[in-house]
């Protein structure tokens, strides 16, 4: 009886599938890190900055309430900045009342006798 | 330009009060407690100053003072309450140097003032200035008997506790109300306060300007708490006597009402009777030298007019002022 050692066919694509998969799922892998970081570099907001938004001129800035009504869709001939302060990061509530300024009356006084 | 105010709310303390007469003055009380509690507590003040007026007034010819005095050149046991205020007037006379005087009664009497000041302002007084036989600095003489509670006055001798029976009775109110709460009692113009109101560093009082009239101006105000404030004048207590102006302070060393350039002293003291007796000896002494001595005691603070109407302080009257 003869044994034969060559591998077989089938063994050699199977060899050959595992290691295309796994260099693709490292090659994802490394390029979803490496587009998460440029996206976080670009999209991060810093908690003092003030974002600001440019409305496009071009965008209605009333709604038009019916058919009937007379044209109230105006174009905004300049762009609009809406300020947004940004959202507090650590949220401290801090009740601020003005300083009351009490004056108190005297409830009797001393002198001589009377 | 816009002007912003200030907004300023007055605060007043609100709790159970009382007023009625005693010792020839009215009397206020303020108690903090609720008002059921502060009737009860006001009856018994109530009855406390007509017990010691009963006992103590030199008005009442059956005033055990009055007997006392009757009783001269004898020994005669006497109350509690007459042992304790008498002795508490020998004490201040002795660290008075005589300056405050309880045996001065003859010579108040030959001042004119022989009666409540009630029925003096009614009627012009034509008494006899009897400078001959004033009786002034007798108070060393007076001899105690521990052990009897009894009392000697050499012959002639007479005691009046007028001020210092007022601010002892009102003293002992104070700690009668301080077992219900915070209090404050103001007797003819005196004033002790118990612990302070809630919420409050001490009870809101003023201290007057001098009038001769019953109205009176606030000229400074201060917190008053477990403490003590006295005002003596010679602004309002004056009358004629044989056409000449009299008041009821005298002066011992002199035997005639005190020839004096203040027309009040005000003193505040951590004790009713230290106070009454600084504030009378103050106005005895006078502008310059009762200053030099206030303000050399540093447990002491004083508010003094003198008769141009300027108001002197000691420095420790601000610890106080609001």
């Amino acid at each position: 009886m003869t044994t034969k050692n060559r591998p077989q066919r089938g063994q050699q694509f199977g060899s050959l599938k595992i290691a295309v998969a796994t260099g693709s799922l490292a090659a994802v892998l490394l390029g979803t890190q490496l587009l998460a970081r440029q996206d976080s570099a670009a999209t991060a907001v810093a908690a003092q900055d003030t974002v600001v938004i440019n409305v496009p001129a071009n965008v209605p800035t009333t709604l038009q309430t019916g058919p009937a009504s007379a044209p109230t869709t105006s174009l905004s001939q300049r762009q609009v900045n809406l300020n947004l302060q940004p959202i507090p990061q650590a949220a401290v509530p801090q009740i601020r009342t003005a300083p009351a300024v009490v004056r108190v009356a005297p409830l009797t006084q001393t002198r001589s006798s009377r | 330009m816009t002007l912003k105010e200030t907004a300023m709310d007055t605060t007043t303390i609100t709790c159970p009060t009382h007023t009625f007469r005693a010792m020839g003055c009215q009397i206020d009380l303020w108690l903090e407690t609720d008002e059921a509690t502060a009737v009860s507590a006001f009856a018994a003040v109530v009855q406390l100053f007509a017990e010691n007026e009963r006992l103590l007034s030199r008005f009442l010819p059956t005033s055990e003072l009055s007997q006392l005095n009757g009783r001269a050149g004898q020994w005669v046991p006497v109350s509690d309450l007459l042992w304790n205020v008498l002795e508490e007037a020998l004490i201040w006379a002795l660290a008075t140097d005589g300056l405050f005087d309880p045996t001065c009664l003859n010579a108040l009497e030959a001042a004119g003032y022989t009666a409540s000041f009630e029925a003096l302002a009614a009627a012009q007084h034509n008494g006899r200035s009897a400078a001959t036989h004033l009786l002034t600095g007798q108070w060393s003489a007076i001899r105690l008997d521990v052990d009897r509670q009894a009392v000697y006055l050499p012959p002639g001798v007479r005691i009046d506790l007028g001020g210092i029976a007022k601010g002892y009775t009102a003293q002992q109110a104070v700690n009668l109300m301080s077992r219900w709460g915070a209090c404050l009692v103001n007797a003819g113009g005196d004033l002790v306060a118990g612990p302070a109101p809630a919420g409050f560093p001490g009870w809101p009082v003023g201290i007057a300007r001098p009038s001769a009239t019953k109205r009176t101006n606030t000229a400074l105000n201060i917190w008053l708490v477990d403490a003590a404030l006295a005002t003596s004048g010679v602004d309002y207590r004056r009358w004629t006597m044989n056409g000449r102006a009299a008041h009821h302070l005298i002066d011992p060393r002199t035997g005639q009402p005190a020839a004096t350039n203040l027309l009040t002293a005000t003193v505040w003291a951590a004790q009713a009777a230290e106070a009454e007796v600084r504030a009378t000896t103050s106005l005895i002494m006078g502008l310059h030298e009762s200053l030099d001595f206030l303000e050399s005691q540093p447990h002491l603070a004083a508010v003094l007019f003198s008769a141009d109407g300027e108001m002197h302080q000691t420095p420790t009257i601000h610890n106080l002022a609001f």
